[in-house]
C-alpha cells in the first residue's frame, strides 16, 4: 500500500511556489462565490467576495474560462457559471454511494409524507445537499443537489454536530457564543437540538430561508464512518396539524436514517466486491 | 501561458490552477479512482506537478484519497464548485416549468444542453410520465455529431468555424462520413429553424432540436426533444414536433429577456 505524497506540501516551498498553489485554491474558491441566483457576476464584485485585486480575479477567471467552468457575458466584464461546473458535479453525485442509497429512499419518503425531503454531509460551515426528493404536489423549494445550507442555527448543522467529538462541539459552540448578539441564544438552541436528539433521535427548527417551514432533522452514521443528515421540510399548520407533523416526521426520519445505513452498508459491500483485488 | 506584459509569478499561478482544472475534468464523467501515473497518462502532466496538485486538491478535500487503491478521485466537496448554484440559474429555472409542461402534454423528452468538447452536455432533462425515449438524465454526454442537439449547435456556428469543426471530425470519428447529414441539418436550421435526426443517438428514436438564443450565453444553448419512431415518424417531426418545439423555445426565450424589453 503506498500513502499519497503529501510531503511535498509539508516541504518549504519558494515563495513563488506556494503563490501559484495558492492561486489553484484561490481559484475553485471563485466558482464557490456564486449563490443560487447569481446568473452573472462582474470582475469587481468577484474580486471583492475573493478579497484579491481585480487583475489577479482577471488572470484566475480567464483561465477559469479558458477550461469550461466559466463564461464570459459577451461585451461585458461579466462571469456565469459553465458546463464544467454540471460535468465534476455530476461525476461525484454519478458515483457517490450515499446518493446511490439514499435517491429511492428519499422519494418513498416524500411520497408517503408529502414533504421535501433531503440528504446532506457537512462540508466547512454548510451542509452541503448530495440528494433531495420532493412529493407530487409539495412546495417546492426545498435545496437541491450541490447546495449548501448554514450548519449554524439549522436543525440539518444540529443534528451533525451531535454525533461530533466533545472536542468539536466543543470549538463549534465557542464559536457560537463568541458570535456578537446572536451567540448565546444559537448555543441554547443547539443544547435544545442535542437534548430532542437524545430523546427521538429526531430535532427541528425552522427552515434557515423559508421561515414558515419547519425542518426536522436525523443523523446517519454511514458505514464508512463519515456523518451525514437527512432532513425533511413542512409547512407548520399549527396546533393538531403541528403534533400529527411532529410525530409523523420523527417516526418516519428516524426509520429512513436507520435504512439509508443499512442501503449505504449494502451498496459498499457490493462496490467492494464488485472492484479488483 | 503567460502573456506579454505579465509577470512570470503571474504566469505560474495561471498555470497551476491551469493545470489542477485539467486534473479534476480527468475524473470526469465517472469519477473512477486514478493514480498518479494514471492522471499523468490522462493528463499529459508531469508526474511531479500531478504529486503536487493531487496533495493540494486532497487538503482542499475536493479530492479523497483511496489507500486500498492508492488512488484519488473527486471527493464531494467538489460538489460545492458551482454545481448547486448551476440549478438555481434564471435559464433553468425559467425553462424547467415549460419544458415540464411540454413533455407532460406532449408525452416525449425534452432537453435543455450545452457543448462541452465533443458532446452536449444535458443541462435540464423533463420528461412526459409514459415518454420511451432515451435513457438521458442532467449531465448525460450525447455525441456531437449523432445527436438533433449537437447537429442544431453546429449548424449555428459561423461559417469559420463551422468548418473548422468538420475539420476536426474527420479526424475524430474518421469512419463517419458526417459531411451530408451536418449540411442536410444546417440547411434544416435555416429554412425551419429546426433539425430533425432519425434514429441517430438510438435505433427507433427520433430528435428535434433548435438554438436557444440567451443573451448572457449566446450560441451555447440547445433545445431538444426525443420522441418513439413509431409514433412520430420523420415527417410528423418536421410537420407537427419542430413546430411545436420551436414554439416552445419562443415561449422561454420571451421569459428571459429582461423585464420592459417585451
Amino acid at each position: 500500500m503506498r500513502r499519497p505524497t503529501f510531503h511535498l506540501l509539508d516541504e518549504p516551498r519558494p515563495a513563488a511556489a506556494a503563490g501559484a498553489v495558492d492561486s489553484l485554491q484561490r481559484g475553485l474558491e471563485a466558482l464557490r462565490c456564486f449563490g443560487p441566483g447569481d446568473d452573472a457576476l462582474d470582475v469587481a464584485e468577484l474580486a471583492r467576495r475573493l478579497g484579491l485585486s481585480k487583475a489577479t480575479a482577471r488572470r484566475l477567471l480567464d483561465t477559469l474560462e479558458q477550461h469550461g467552468f466559466l463564461l464570459r457575458v459577451p461585451g461585458t466584464d461579466r462571469f456565469g457559471l459553465h458546463v464544467a461546473c454540471l460535468i465534476v458535479g455530476q461525476a461525484v453525485l454519478g458515483s457517490s454511494l450515499l446518493v446511490k442509497a439514499a435517491r429511492p429512499l428519499l422519494l418513498q419518503f416524500a411520497e408517503r409524507l408529502g414533504v421535501n425531503v433531503l440528504a446532506c454531509v457537512q462540508e466547512r460551515n454548510d451542509m452541503l445537499v448530495l440528494a433531495q426528493a420532493t412529493a407530487h404536489g409539495a412546495t417546492s423549494g426545498a435545496p437541491s443537489a450541490g447546495m449548501r445550507v448554514p450548519l449554524a442555527g439549522t436543525a440539518l448543522g444540529h443534528a451533525w454536530l451531535w454525533m461530533q467529538s466533545a472536542q468539536v462541539q466543543a470549538d463549534w459552540l465557542a464559536n457560537l457564543r463568541s458570535e456578537s448578539g446572536t451567540g448565546v441564544s444559537q448555543a441554547a438552541r443547539v443544547y435544545r437540538a442535542f437534548q430532542e436528539l437524545e430523546e427521538r433521535g429526531v430535532c427541528q427548527a425552522p427552515d434557515a430561508s423559508r421561515r414558515e417551514l419547519t425542518c426536522f432533522a436525523a443523523p446517519v452514521l454511514l458505514p464508512d464512518g463519515v456523518v451525514a443528515v437527512v432532513g425533511c421540510m413542512r409547512a407548520d399548520g399549527g396546533g393538531r396539524d403541528r403534533v400529527r407533523l411532529e410525530r409523523e416526521c420523527s417516526a418516519g426520519l428516524a426509520e429512513l436514517a436507520s435504512e439509508m445505513r443499512t442501503e449505504a452498508g449494502r451498496q459498499r459491500a457490493r462496490r467492494s466486491s464488485a472492484s479488483p483485488s | 501561458m503567460v502573456f506579454p506584459g505579465q509577470s512570470s509569478e503571474a504566469g505560474d499561478a495561471v498555470r497551476v490552477l491551469a493545470r489542477g482544472l485539467t486534473l479534476i475534468k480527468a475524473f470526469c464523467p465517472r469519477n473512477l479512482p486514478l493514480t498518479n501515473g494514471e492522471l499523468a497518462r490522462a493528463t499529459g502532466l508531469p508526474r511531479p506537478t500531478i504529486s503536487r496538485i493531487t496533495a493540494t486538491l486532497t487538503r482542499l478535500r475536493y479530492l479523497e484519497y483511496l489507500p486500498e487503491l492508492a488512488s484519488y478521485r473527486l471527493g464531494v466537496a467538489a460538489l460545492a464548485l458551482g454545481f448547486g448554484a448551476l440549478s438555481g440559474l434564471d435559464l433553468r429555472l425559467r425553462a424547467r416549468a415549460r419544458m415540464q409542461r411540454f413533455a407532460d402534454s406532449e408525452d416525449l423528452l425534452v432537453v435543455l444542453a450545452t457543448r462541452d468538447d465533443m458532446a452536449m452536455v444535458c443541462h435540464e432533462v423533463c420528461r412526459g410520465r409514459g415518454a420511451l425515449t432515451i435513457r438521458v438524465g442532467v449531465g448525460s454526454r450525447l455525441l456531437l455529431p449523432h445527436s438533433a442537439m449537437g447537429r442544431a449547435w453546429i449548424a449555428s456556428l459561423p461559417g469559420q468555424a463551422y468548418r473548422a469543426l468538420m475539420e476536426e471530425f474527420q479526424a475524430r470519428f474518421p469512419q463517419e462520413q458526417l459531411g451530408g447529414v451536418m449540411d442536410e441539418a444546417a440547411t434544416q436550421i435555416q429554412s425551419l429553424g429546426f433539425c430533425v435526426t432519425v434514429s441517430s443517438l438510438e435505433p427507433d428514436v427520433n430528435s428535434v432540436a433548435t438554438p436557444l438564443g440567451y443573451a448572457l450565453a449566446p450560441g451555447q444553448y440547445v433545445l431538444g426533444c426525443s420522441v418513439p419512431a413509431f409514433r412520430y415518424p420523420p415527417e410528423r417531426c418536421r410537420l407537427e414536433l419542430g413546430p411545436r418545439l420551436l414554439q416552445l423555445r419562443h415561449d422561454i426565450e420571451r421569459d428571459l429577456q429582461p423585464t420592459g424589453a417585451h
